[in-house]
C-alpha cells in the first residue's frame, strides 16, 4: 500500500487514479470494438472473395471442360487415339487448342505417356497424376483441380477418353500466378491479395516465390493449418505489417497434394478507415482524462483545506497559543470546526484554572513558592545587573498560634502579614513559601541595601498586629536575607539559599541573617562526609585511641578510654564531634560502636597477655540504649571480654528516654558491666534520675574541671558533686585534667580518678603499651602529678 | 441359356472315359457372387477346339440400348452374330487391338455377324450411346463357361494337370485375369476371393 503524506494527493491519485482507469478501459474497449468490428469486415469481405474465387474458377474451368470432354467423346478422335493415328490426334487436338487459347494442353495415351502437346516435366506430372486415376470409376468422367510442381500451382481440367475403355485423356492447365491471381483480385471490393499454396511432403505450405516471400515459412504454414481447422480468417505478422488473412482448402488433382488458396488484407488498409473515429476518440479520452484530473485537484484541495486549518488550530493549541479556526461552511466540516473550537476554549479554560491553582495558595490567594520561582525566573530572563534581593520572613511559633487560634486565623494572619508588606514595597513580588514562611522579592536592589531592607521588614512586622477585627496578635519574624548580582544561582536556588539563611538566623538566634556562603557549602561537605564514613565503616579504617585514666587510689593507670579517630587520606583527622554526630544521625552510630567495640575487646586481650590489666571505656551512644537489639549483642559482645568493660553514656540521652533507657542500664549492671555517667553537669541534671540510674561512676565534664584553679565556685560545684557521688555509692573521674594544680585538688577533693593531657593523651594501641611500660617506674610517687611526655601520635 | 453355355462340356465329358467335374466358385471380398467371371480350364497337354464348337451360334444383341450379355464367352473362330432389337439404330464398334471393326448405324431387324479367330479381349461400343458396353472374351480352349448369378460354374474337364483362369472386365490384376495351376484327378472344388471394380459405365454425359 503506498502511503501518501497528504490527504490532498491521496484523494487526487485515488479520484483522478479511479476515472482515468475508467477512461482508460472506456478507451480500451472502442479501439477493442472498432478493430474488432474491422477484422470481421475484412474477415466477411476475405470469405465471400473466397467464394467468388472457387465460383470463378468453376466457371471458367467448366468452360474449358466442357471443350476437353467433347473432343474426348469425338468417334474419331478416339478412333485416331485407339489406332495411335498420332498424326490426327495433334491436329484435331491443335484446331481445339487455337479454338480455346489455351497455352498448356496434352493428350496423354492409353499406354499413359504423354501423345501429344506438353511433353516436359509439367506433361510427365499431369500423366503420372492421372495414372493414379481409377480407370473405372465413373465419377472420373471429367476432372478438375490444383496441380503443384515445384509449388507453382496450375488449375489442370482432365477429360478422359473412353471407348468403352478408358483409352486416354484429353488434358488443358493454366497457371495460377501474376495475372490470372491479378484478374481475380481485380473482383473484389477491397485490394486482396491472394496466392495458392501447396503442402509440401514435410508439411511445410509453399506457393509461389514472389507471393509468400513476405512470410516466414514456418509462422506462414502454423497459421494455415489454423485457419483450415477455424475456416475464420484471423492475424498473421508479415513483412509489411500485421495482415488478416484466411485460407480455403482447394481440390487437388492428385490427392495426395492438398493446395489451399489464401487471401490476405493488410490489418493497417482495414483500419484506415476508422483512423479518424480512432482520433476523435482518443481526443475525447484525453479532454475527460484532464477534465478529470482538475476535477480531483480542486475537490481535494476543497475537502482538505478545512482539515488543514483543523490541523494548523491544533498545532497552535499544542504549543499554547489560541487556536481557533476560521468557519467558512456549513457542513460537518464546519460542525467539527465549531466543535474544536468549543473545545479550543474550554481547554484555554481548564489550563488557566491549573495555573492558577498551580501558582496560587489557596487559603491566601497569594502566589505560591512556585509563582515566586516563576516570577524570580522572568526577572533573571530580564537581567539582574543591578541586583535582586530575596527575603524569606518566617513567622515564629507559628504551629503554636495555629494550634491555639485555628488554621483560618492562621492564614488570615498571614494575608495580614502580605498587606502590610505591599504596603511598603509597592513594587515587592510576595509570596507564601510555605504555610510560617513569606518570600519577597526586590528588584533592584544594589547589596548594601538588602540588610536594612531586611531590619525595615523585622521593625514593619514585629508588632501587634490586629488579625480581626476584634483580635490583635503579638508577632515575631525571622528573616533570611539573600542577594544576588550576575550569580549564577537558579531561582529554586535563590530561594533556597534565603531559606538557609533564614533558617541560620533562627539556629544563631538572630533576627536577621544573611545567606552564609560557609555554611552552606559546609552542609554539602556533611553531606560528603557522611558517603565517607559508610566507606570507611566498610572498610573499617577507623581507629581507637586510648587515653589512659589514671586512679589516685591505685596510684596507677587502671583503665583507658576508647576513643575512635578517623584518618582520612584527603581530610586528615576528622573531629570525632563532626562524625559521631553524623553517625548519630544517620544511624551508622550502631557499625560504628561495634567495631570500637571489637577493637577494644581484642586490644583488652592483647594488653591482658603484655601483662596490663586495665579496664577499657566506651562510649556509649544514648540513642542505642532504645535498640533492644543492638543492646542483645552489644551484651554479647561484652561478655566475651577479657576484664571489666564500662560503657560511659551521657547524661542526656538517658534523660530523653529514660523508661528504656533505664531498663537497658539495668541490664547491663545484671550481666557484669560498669556504667559511666559521661559530661556529668552539661545536661538538664536530674537528681531523680541521677538516683535511678546504677552507675558505677560519674564523670565530671571538662569545663567545670578547668575552671577549679581560678573559680571558687566550680571547686565547690565539683567537691560537692565528688561527694554525691560518693554518697550514691559511685566513683568520681575528673576529665579534663590538664595542670599539676588541678590535679592535686582534685585528689585533696576525694576524687577517684583522673584523666586529661596532664595525664596523657590519647595515644593508638602501640603507643599505649609503650606509655604504660615507661609509666610503670613513676607510679610510685603517689601524689605527684604524673609526667608528661610528648608522644608523636603514628 | 446358361445351359447352352454348358453343353460343349457335357459333350466332351461324355466321349471321354477320364472325366471330372472342376466346380469353380468366384465370389468377391465381400462374400457376394461374381457373376459375368469367365472360368477356362487349359489342359498341359492341350486341347483343340472342336468345329461344332465352333459352329456354334453366338449372339450379341442389342436390346433396350444395351448389348446383351454383357460378357460374352466364344471359342477362337467362332462367329457371332450383332442382330439389334432396338427401334434406334446402333453403331458397334471396337478399338481392341484383338479385333478392330466398326458396323456403322443398322436399324432395327438388321443383323451384322463377325467372325473371331484371335483369343483375347473385344471392348464393344456403341457411337451413338455412349452408356452401351459390353465384351468378348475369345478363349483358346474348349473348355471354359461364365458365371451366373451364383457366382459358380462347373466344367467336366479330363484328369491331369492343367491351368484354370478367371476373366472379368472389372477384375483388379493383371488383364483382368488370374490363374492357377492344377493337377486333376476326379471331382475338384476351386473358389476364388477377388477384387472386383464397378461395372464399366452405364451412364454418359451426353
Amino acid at each position: 500500500m503506498i502511503m501518501f503524506k497528504r490527504l490532498s494527493t491521496k484523494l487526487s491519485v485515488m479520484f483522478g487514479g479511479l476515472f482515468s482507469l475508467a477512461l482508460l478501459v472506456i478507451a480500451l474497449a472502442c479501439y477493442m470494438a472498432v478493430v474488432s468490428y474491422a477484422r470481421t469486415s475484412v474477415q466477411k469481405e476475405l470469405q465471400a472473395s473466397a467464394s467468388v474465387f472457387q465460383r470463378i474458377w468453376t466457371l471458367k474451368s467448366e468452360a474449358l471442360q466442357s471443350n476437353a470432354v467433347l473432343l474426348s467423346r469425338d468417334f474419331g478422335f478416339k478412333s485416331a487415339l485407339a489406332t495411335r493415328d498420332n498424326i490426327t490426334v495433334e491436329s484435331a487436338f491443335d484446331n481445339l487448342q487455337s479454338r480455346l487459347n489455351v497455352e498448356i494442353g496434352l493428350i496423354i495415351g492409353p499406354d499413359g505417356n504423354p501423345v501429344v502437346g506438353e511433353a516436359g516435366a509439367l506433361g510427365q506430372s499431369l500423366a503420372a497424376a492421372l495414372r493414379s486415376k481409377d480407370e473405372f470409376n465413373s465419377d472420373t468422367a471429367a476432372l478438375t483441380g490444383i496441380v503443384a510442381i515445384d509449388s507453382h500451382p496450375y488449375q489442370v481440367m482432365a477429360a478422359p477418353v473412353m471407348a468403352p475403355d478408358r483409352l486416354g485423356w484429353v488434358v488443358f492447365a493454366q497457371r495460377l500466378e501474376g495475372p490470372e491471381m491479378h484478374n481475380l483480385q481485380g473482383l473484389s471490393s477491397i485490394p486482396i491479395k491472394s496466392s495458392i499454396l501447396t503442402q509440401t511432403r514435410g508439411g511445410l505450405w509453399l506457393g509461389p516465390t514472389e507471393q509468400t516471400s513476405d512470410y516466414k515459412p514456418s509462422s506462414l504454414s502454423f497459421f494455415i493449418d489454423q485457419s483450415l481447422h477455424t475456416k475464420a480468417a484471423s492475424m498473421i505478422g508479415s513483412n509489411h505489417g500485421t495482415m488478416i488473412a484466411v485460407a480455403t482448402s482447394l481440390p487437388n488433382l492428385d490427392n495426395k497434394q492438398k493446395s489451399v488458396l489464401l487471401l490476405s488484407y493488410p490489418l493497417s488498409e482495414a483500419l484506415k478507415s476508422y483512423q479518424p473515429l480512432l482520433t476523435v476518440l482518443l481526443g475525447i479520452g484525453l479532454l475527460g482524462l484532464t477534465c478529470v484530473i482538475i476535477a480531483s485537484l480542486y475537490l481535494a484541495s476543497n475537502l482538505t483545506r478545512p482539515i488543514l486549518a483543523l490541523k494548523d488550530a491544533a498545532f497552535a493549541l499544542r504549543d499554547g497559543k489560541p487556536g481557533q479556526v476560521k468557519i467558512t461552511t456549513h457542513d460537518e466540516m464546519a460542525d467539527l470546526a465549531s466543535a474544536f473550537n468549543d473545545m479550543a476554549v474550554s481547554i484555554e479554560d481548564r489550563e488557566r484554572d491549573i495555573t492558577r491553582l498551580a501558582k496560587t495558595d489557596l487559603p491566601t490567594d497569594l502566589p505560591n513558592r512556585s509563582a515566586f520561582e516563576d516570577h524570580i525566573a522572568r526577572l533573571r530572563e530580564q537581567g539582574v545587573e543591578n541586583g535582586v534581593v530575596v527575603v524569606c520572613i518566617g513567622i515564629d511559633r507559628y504551629a503554636h498560634i495555629r494550634a491555639v487560634w485555628g488554621v483560618s486565623y492562621a492564614h488570615t494572619l498571614v494575608s495580614r502579614l502580605q498587606d502590610i508588606l505591599i504596603r511598603i514595597f509597592a513594587n515587592a513580588y510576595i509570596a507564601r513559601l510555605s504555610a510560617d514562611t513569606l518570600g519577597l522579592c526586590l528588584n533592584p536592589c544594589e547589596a548594601e541595601q538588602a540588610l536594612p531592607l531586611a531590619r525595615a521588614i523585622a521593625a514593619r512586622l514585629d508588632k501587634r498586629i490586629k488579625v480581626t477585627d476584634d483580635q490583635s496578635l503579638d508577632v515575631l519574624v525571622s528573616l533570611g536575607v539573600y542577594h544576588m548580582a550576575n550569580a549564577r544561582p537558579s531561582a529554586d536556588e535563590m530561594i533556597e539559599r534565603a531559606l538557609i539563611a533564614l533558617d541560620q538566623a533562627r539556629a544563631s538566634k538572630a533576627k536577621i541573617a544573611l545567606f552564609d556562603p560557609r555554611i552552606y557549602s559546609e552542609l554539602a561537605d556533611t553531606l560528603l562526609l557522611t558517603d565517607q564514613l559508610y566507606a570507611a565503616l566498610q572498610s573499617k579504617v577507623l581507629e581507637v585511641w586510648y587515653q589512659p585514666k589514671f586512679s589516685y587510689r591505685e596510684g596507677k593507670i587502671t583503665s583507658v578510654e576508647a576513643l575512635v579517630r578517623w584518618n582520612h587520606p584527603e581530610r586528615g583527622f576528622v573531629s570525632p564531634q563532626r562524625f559521631v554526630a553524623i553517625a548519630e544521625e544517620t544511624g551508622a552510630i550502631r557499625d560504628l560502636t561495634l567495631q570500637v567495640l571489637q577493637t577494644c575487646l581484642a586490644d583488652q586481650g592483647r594488653l591482658k597477655s603484655a601483662g596490663f590489666n586495665l579496664d577499657v571505656s566506651i562510649n556509649y551512644s544514648g540513642r542505642l540504649l532504645s535498640d533492644e537489639g543492638f543492646n542483645a549483642k552489644a551484651l554479647a559482645l561484652c561478655d566475651t571480654a577479657v576484664g571489666q568493660i564500662c560503657l560511659e553514656i551521657t547524661e542526656t540521652a538517658v534523660i530523653e528516654d529514660p523508661k528504656i533507657g533505664l531498663a537497658a542500664i539495668n541490664t547491663f549492671v545484671s550481666r557484669g558491666l560498669e556504667i559511666s555517667i559521661d559530661d556529668f553537669g552539661t545536661g538538664l541534671s536530674s537528681l531523680a534520675y541521677l538516683k535511678q540510674i546504677p552507675a558505677h561512676e560519674l564523670k565530671i565534664d571538662r569545663s567545670f574541671i578547668m575552671e577549679i584553679e581560678s573559680g571558687q565556685r566550680d571547686a565547690l560545684l565539683v567537691r560537692s558533686t565528688i561527694d554525691l557521688a560518693h554518697g550514691l555509692g559511685m566513683k568520681v573521674t575528673a576529665e579534663g585534667v590538664e595542670t599539676a594544680a588541678s590535679f592535686t585538688l582534685l585528689q585533696a577533693m576525694g576524687c577517684d580518678i583522673a584523666q586529661g593531657y596532664g595525664i596523657a593523651k590519647p595515644m593508638p594501641f602501640g603507643d599505649l603499651v609503650l606509655f604504660l611500660n615507661d609509666f610503670a617506674g613513676v607510679g610510685a610517687t603517689k601524689s605527684k602529678m604524673p609526667v608528661y611526655r610528648k608522644r608523636k601520635a603514628s | 441359356m446358361k445351359y447352352l453355355f454348358l453343353l460343349p462340356a457335357l459333350l466332351l465329358a461324355g466321349s471321354q472315359a477320364t472325366a471330372a467335374d472342376l466346380t469353380v466358385a468366384v465370389s468377391d471380398a465381400g462374400g457376394k457372387p461374381v457373376p459375368n467371371t469367365v472360368v477356362t480350364w487349359i489342359p498341359a497337354a492341350g486341347a483343340a477346339i472342336p468345329a461344332a464348337e465352333k459352329g456354334k451360334v453366338f449372339v450379341m444383341s442389342q436390346q433396350n440400348v444395351q448389348f446383351l450379355p454383357y460378357v460374352l464367352a466364344v471359342p477362337a473362330g467362332a462367329t457371332v452374330n450383332f442382330p439389334n432389337k432396338d427401334r434406334v439404330n446402333h453403331h458397334v464398334y471396337s478399338f481392341s487391338p484383338v479385333q478392330p471393326f466398326q458396323f456403322p448405324l443398322y436399324g432395327k431387324g438388321k443383323s451384322h455377324i463377325m467372325k473371331f479367330d484371335r483369343p483375347g479381349t473385344v471392348a464393344l461400343g456403341c457411337n451413338i450411346h455412349d452408356s452401351m458396353a459390353a465384351y468378348i472374351r475369345v478363349v483358346d480352349t474348349p473348355f471354359y463357361a461364365t458365371t451366373d448369378g451364383t457366382g459358380r460354374v462347373m466344367l467336366k474337364v479330363p484328369d491331369g494337370a492343367g491351368s484354370l483362369a478367371i476373366w472379368h472386365p472389372g477384375l483388379d490384376a493383371p488383364e483382368h485375369q488370374m490363374a492357377r495351376a492344377l493337377k486333376l484327378a476326379g471331382p475338384s472344388a476351386q473358389t476364388f476371393s477377388v477384387k472386383v471394380r464397378p461395372s464399366a459405365p452405364t451412364a454418359g454425359q451426353y
